[in-house]
């Protein structure tokens, strides 16, 4: 029987965001898969160019809407390390709560969208529930569900207040609650496990070699996080486990990210049972010395990486990102093959996948051998008027 | 691993004697937090002319025009928000030494004529430098 390819994206019901597989399929059974990213490339990485080092943070901080705090942190993690500040204990504890929020709204969105993804809708309007606790404790610590804008080069902006521990610590009590449930359930419920088990299978050495991260390198039996391999913010004083399984398929992806929740939910605790006092950040200069710094940052998806190189300016004269989900789509095309058309969805969700965090990379095939300009704004009309004679346009006015 | 179907019913069945989630918006509100950060009011008596909320503004809402000086030996100010390409970060009010800016708690902002987003007005003060503070909370 003749191999038949079809595309699947870049619009496409099943994803909710512009992403294109080109599945070979044989039947029903997948048998070879390909991507083509970067539908949503946005050109942040050339705006942040022309910002200051401040308004650079309100930049970054949209490049993901659910981990926003990642991007910052990670931001300003690299600048401070440039300009040599010292960041007050305070600050980076009440960055790493939020951090820590972050992760339990991330994880718990991700739960409601596989319940989604394997028509378990309940679990999907459950999560989505109680992720609002986590999101009802980042809106009073930062004044924003989202995109918090909290942090700054130096420190944080926002503090805790004394009234708001009981407030934090009562709602956290609630989300440990709810996760354990969630964990049960989903471990049990055979609704998820007939989709989840043995489907979207990623060995260990395979992992390895796509150079998979976060949940989905750890639900392969690779112990890797940079919180524990090399801790930021306040992460060294912080007690807590890293979780893996050994059973790298979609259902070790999930009690990884459950578990997490859990952990992510004692560390909270810690954070704010240990809360140290004093100022919450260190007075900055405008100017940054010259120099360049690769910061890590350990997000709700993965591993996450800037590279800033400064000039001794108010501007970064580069400002390199690479999401998390980046580096997983090699991980996702392998765990394709093999299985249902039906599981494609459950199987590109299960990286938690974020489509327009990873648009940031423009390819340039230089051994085509054809001659490459600059192109000004003449000769783009000139070459505009000259193509719609040839062509015509496509809808003419009446 | 013992395997359930329906283990969500009893959760499910418990949430019909609950109360409602969601709220009757636009005739019931939620409750902001104190730190809700919206529109932006300004205080022009207090302006010194500084100009670093629009140095700082991320998104270029917020024009100073010096509109030179003034009889009185005041220099005259016109000031153009817009609340069209505000983030509603608040950058503009921390950075602000002399508290002439606050967040309000209006978020109802949608306007079918676009001239509406521009907020203009003119004022004169006195350019009085001063050392940037670094503010504990906002």
């Amino acid at each position: 029987m003749p191999k038949v390819t079809i595309p699947v994206g870049p619009q496409h019901p099943a994803l909710k965001e512009p992403i294109n597989f080109m599945v070979s399929v044989d039947g029903e059974t997948i048998v070879d898969a390909d991507m083509n990213l970067a539908y949503s490339h946005r050109g942040i990485e050339k705006l942040a160019e022309s910002k200051t080092y401040l308004q650079n943070i309100y930049l970054v901080e949209r490049i993901c809407g659910i981990c926003s705090h990642t991007h910052t942190t990670c931001f300003v993690q690299g600048v401070e390390e440039l300009m040599g500040i010292e960041v007050p204990e305070r600050g980076l504890y009440i960055r790493t709560l939020v951090a820590e929020l972050e992760r339990i709204h991330s994880h718990l969105l991700w739960t409601g969208v596989a319940g989604h993804e394997i028509g378990f809708d309940t679990l999907f309007m459950y999560t989505w529930r109680d992720r609002e606790l986590a999101l009802d404790l980042l809106e009073m610590i930062t004044g924003n569900r989202v995109n918090y804008g909290i942090n700054t080069i130096g420190g944080v902006r926002r503090n805790i207040k004394a009234g708001m521990k009981d407030q934090i610590l009562k709602h956290i009590g609630k989300l440990e609650e709810r996760v354990q449930y969630y964990t049960d359930m989903a471990t049990t419920e055979s609704t998820v496990l007939l989709r989840a088990e043995g489907v979207g299978h990623l060995p260990e050495n395979e992992a390895r070699k796509f150079c998979a991260v976060g949940p989905t390198a750890r639900a392969s039996n690779i112990p890797t996080d940079v919180r524990k391999e090399d801790p930021y913010a306040a992460y060294e004083e912080l007690d807590f486990e890293l979780i893996t399984s050994d059973s790298c398929d979609i259902l070790g992806r999930l009690i990884v990210r459950m578990q997490e929740m859990v952990e992510s939910c004692k560390m909270a605790r810690q954070l704010i049972e240990n809360l140290p006092s004093g100022p919450i950040r260190a007075p900055m200069s405008r100017e940054v010395p010259a120099g360049e710094v690769v910061s890590r940052y350990e997000a709700p998806r993965g591993e996450c990486l800037y590279y800033v190189k400064s000039n001794g300016t108010f501007y970064p004269e580069r400002l390199k990102v690479r999401a998390s989900t980046y580096a997983n789509w090699p991980a996702v095309v392998y765990s394709l093959k093999g299985y249902y058309i039906a599981d494609i969805p459950l199987i590109i969700a299960a990286i938690d996948p974020c489509m327009s965090c990873t648009s940031r990379v423009a390819i340039l095939d230089t051994k085509d051998g054809n001659e490459r300009k600059v192109l000004d704004m003449d000769y783009l009309r000139t070459y505009g008027i000259k193509w719609y004679k040839e062509h015509g346009r496509g809808v003419r006015r009446r | 691993m013992v395997r359930t179907i329906g283990s969500m019913f009893p959760e499910a069945f418990r949430h019909l004697w609950k109360k409602r989630a969601t709220v009757l918006y636009p005739f019931e509100k939620l409750e902001l937090t104190y730190r809700y950060r919206g529109k932006l009011e300004f205080f022009d008596e207090r302006c010194k002319g500084c100009k670093v909320c629009e140095e700082d503004c991320p998104s270029f809402a917020m024009e100073i025009k010096d509109e030179g000086k003034e009889q009185d030996g005041k220099t005259k100010f016109r000031r153009i928000y817009h609340t069209d390409r505000c983030l509603f970060c608040g950058q503009c009010a921390e950075s602000c030494m002399s508290e002439s800016i606050i967040l309000t708690k209006e978020f109802e902002l949608a306007e079918s004529d676009k001239e509406k987003f521009t907020i203009e007005s003119t004022y004169s003060t006195e350019i009085i430098a001063k050392e940037r503070e670094v503010k504990e909370d906002g």
